[in-house]
């Protein structure tokens, strides 16, 4: 038009160059993938990887009430301790259960769509991190889901944490599903929020440390319900 | 993968380069223009620019679309790095842009700058004479008759309701009635376009 194109494209070269550095939402979500690996070993969830969670949610099918006890508590002779969870209820008796067989815990069932301020715990760090759940969650044809923890390889402070938790689904619904981890230091109480639309299936609770402001170790929700899918 | 639309928005210039390459290409030109309405120097038209395309992209986060068009937006952030210029050239403060943009003009350039320059020289004039208007109300009018916003794009940039910028107009075009400016700047037909 006016000939003027070449100062126009030089600019174009250093803004592109501008936008192409900035922490935006792609490289945001790039950081995220990157940490997901180191996430998985720390909260574990029923079913196996990030990628079939992410598909898998919608379909987990979620556990069965039935006759059966809502939970198993069992400790092998090597001291391993076995949890079969049948149903989301008493969270308050499966925390105890596992007190008593020497796991401190907190479990967390939250209704479907709720979800808890984050951070509420710092992920247990270092190798030994891995090692407390390292048989994994498994979950069952019977529709329960099972998981094994040494309590011997908990560091003093560590916490057992079992909580509900919105996973994205394929069709950008959510599902739901258990997850399992082990928190360094105390559990700060579950400020209940709707869970975030689009949130990762393993937002990373412990990305920023906790801090100083933990008053709670226990937590203050324990919503018994039956299983309803949504 | 669920949320795709706004694909051509200034909401992803920021993080897309492609994206922001399309939003430049489509806009520079007009960004130039308005900046050659307002200031002189073509060094300085270059860096106001750079300045201008700079602040979009850290700023793109706020755009909403339910409240003006892309260009309309854009227009107030123009508005606000030439005022920003201004008051910084008057405490004569050192610039410390992103992107230098007198840096990557060459002689080529400056003549099409200069181009663009003297054919805005009339609606610099124009802007140096309404600066005896208020300038809540100069505002909405170098918008409107100057740049040749539509009023809800003029409302848009620079942030007030549309009742507000008629308001406004109103005061300004009345405070220049029978003045040489306002033959100048056309206000009859002015008159037609706020309505």
């Amino acid at each position: 038009m006016n000939g003027g194109g070449r100062f126009e494209d030089r600019l174009l070269v250093e803004l592109r160059r501008l936008v192409a550095e900035r922490p935006g939402p792609a490289q945001a979500a790039a950081a995220r993938r990157r940490f997901l690996p180191a996430a998985r070993r720390r909260l574990v969830l029923v079913a196996g990887t990030a990628a079939a969670i992410a598909c898998a949610a919608a379909l987990v099918p979620l556990l069965t009430g039935g006759g059966t006890a809502a939970y198993a508590v069992t400790t092998s002779d090597d001291g391993t301790v076995t949890v079969e969870i049948n149903s989301l209820s008493d969270a308050a008796g499966l925390q105890a259960k596992l007190r008593d067989a020497g796991v401190p815990a907190v479990v967390l069932y939250l209704p479907p769509g709720k979800a808890c301020r984050e951070p509420i715990f710092t992920p247990s760090s270092g190798q030994a991190s891995g090692a407390p759940l390292g048989g994994g969650v498994r979950h069952e044809a019977d529709g329960s889901t099972a998981f094994s923890i040494d309590p011997a390889g908990l560091q003093p402070g560590d916490t057992l944490v079992i909580m509900t938790q919105d996973v994205a689904g394929p069709d950008g619904g959510t599902g739901w599903s258990i997850g399992v981890a082990v928190a360094h230091g105390p559990v700060k109480t579950c400020d209940v929020v709707d869970a975030p639309a689009g949130a990762p299936p393993l937002a990373p609770a412990g990305a920023q440390p906790a801090g100083g402001t933990v008053t709670d170790t226990g937590p203050s929700l324990h919503t018994e319900r039956g299983l309803t899918q949504k | 993968m669920v949320k795709t639309e706004r694909e051509a928005g200034p909401a992803r210039i920021a993080s897309d380069p492609d994206a922001f390459e399309a939003f430049y290409r489509e806009h520079v030109e007009a960004v130039q223009r308005f900046v050659a309405r307002r200031v002189d120097d073509p060094y300085l038209a270059a860096d106001l620019t750079a300045d201008v395309f700079v602040a979009a992209i850290e700023s793109a986060g706020g755009y909403d679309a339910s409240r003006g068009s892309p260009a309309a937006w854009l227009y107030g952030i123009a508005r606000n790095t030439i005022a920003g210029e201004r008051r910084r050239a008057a405490r004569e403060l050192g610039t410390a842009g992103r992107v230098r943009g007198r840096e990557l003009v060459d002689a080529d350039d400056l003549v099409a700058i200069h181009e663009r320059l003297d054919a805005e020289a009339a609606a610099r004039s124009l802007h140096r004479e309404l600066r005896q208007l208020p300038p809540s109300e100069r505002a909405v009018l170098e918008l409107v008759s100057v740049d040749g916003l539509s009023m809800h794009d003029a409302a848009r940039a620079l942030g007030i309701g549309q009742v507000a910028a008629r308001v406004r107009l109103h005061r300004a075009r009345r405070a220049l009635r029978g003045g040489a400016i306002r033959s100048a700047l056309g206000l009859d037909e002015l008159t037609e376009v706020a309505r």
